[in-house]
């Protein structure tokens, strides 16, 4: 029964990190400038990639592998938040300026039908 | 014209294919001849007489060693032509590096946490390289990338400081340098290139010097592009 339960919370948590790639890929493809693509990309590895290898140290249990699944998750912790950090300032230093509504209206008036 | 020639040219040479793939055995069947000869000989002595516990190594550093030999030389030779533009272009006056932006704490701290981590997965790949899956210039391209990344925190300048000439000079060239000793050994002491010597540990201590010997030349050719190109967007 336990280990039912254990299989039931590990498939939640993979189906889970899962949706969180597929918004992050939306998102990568239809928000409209990049803070917002760095946003919603950033949430991938961070949050989906840590649920996903969560669901799957369950799976492996009181293991060896588990020691290095949660080392895994560390350096996922640590790394990519950093990533989008840099990219983030790298993006705002070499002149990106987010979207706003209104600058969103103006270039949309500029741009020819 | 031209279209009907190319198109010619296109048929023959498809029909050339055709027929030569059709007369290959199917995939996987144990008595085609690649599995018959050099492949069955590989596996039955390999490890003995290569020096490493991996086949794949031991085909890399030893049944081909030649041609391991020429992927360093090719590295070895970008390198050099890279450097020789990089060299053409350095008459037009002093580098400027005035737009450099301050690094980012976070980027700091967090590099300077995992950079020990990465360099000890570099060395465990290339000493490794013998007995898994890996090797030299797996690990010296993840010890390349670790030194471009201190080089993107502390500065390129303080990369470059950190690196004097003499040593990049012995660096990059290990690699090739290792190879040909070797091969010129082997040559002098048993009669063929790349022979390698009769006990065992000295066998396999040759490998993994070789396996280190790559690792550290590809970093430093992956270092070496790297400083060039920054060089060159400050110009």
């Amino acid at each position: 029964m336990s280990e039912f339960l254990l299989s039931v919370a590990a498939a939640l948590l993979i189906a889970s990190g899962c949706l969180f790639f597929l918004a992050g890929t939306v998102g990568l493809l239809r928000l409209p400038d990049f803070f917002c693509r760095l946003h919603a990309t950033t949430k991938c590895d961070a949050v989906g990639g840590v649920l996903i290898l969560l669901g799957v140290a369950l799976v492996a249990g009181a293991d060896g592998q588990t020691v290095r699944i949660v080392a895994l998750i560390a350096l996922i912790a640590i790394s990519s938040p950093t990533a989008g950090h840099a990219l983030a300032r790298a993006g705002w230093h070499a002149g990106h300026r987010p979207w706003t509504r209104e600058s969103g209206e103006k270039e949309k008036s500029h741009e020819p039908e | 014209m031209r279209n009907a020639l190319a198109l010619v040219v296109v048929i023959v040479l498809a029909g050339l294919m055709m027929a030569g793939v059709s007369q290959l055995p199917p995939p996987g069947s144990p008595d085609g001849a690649v599995h018959r000869h050099v492949a069955a000989h590989y596996i039955d002595g390999g490890k003995e007489a290569a020096g490493a516990p991996n086949l794949v190594t031991a085909v890399l550093l030893n049944y081909r060693a030649l041609d391991t030999y020429g992927e360093v030389v090719v590295i070895f030779a970008a390198l050099l032509a890279v450097l020789a533009v990089g060299l053409a272009g350095h008459s037009r006056g002093p580098q400027r590096g005035a737009d450099e932006l301050p690094v980012s704490p976070v980027v700091d701290l967090v590099i300077r946490l995992l950079a020990p981590f990465i360099a000890l997965f570099a060395l465990f790949m290339i000493l490794e390289g013998h007995v898994l899956p890996g090797g030299g210039f797996q690990g010296g391209v993840v010890l390349g990338a670790l030194m471009i990344l201190l080089g993107l925190v502390l500065g390129p300048r303080r990369l470059r400081r950190m690196l004097p000439t003499p040593a990049l000079f012995w660096t990059r060239s290990v690699a090739l340098l290792a190879f040909a000793l070797v091969a010129v050994a082997g040559l002098a002491l048993a009669g063929w290139l790349f022979a390698l010597p009769e006990q065992y540990w000295l066998r396999e201590l040759i490998i993994v010097g070789l396996e280190l010997a790559i690792g550290i030349g590809a970093a430093f050719a992956l270092v070496g592009f790297y400083l060039s190109l920054e060089a060159d967007r400050h110009r």
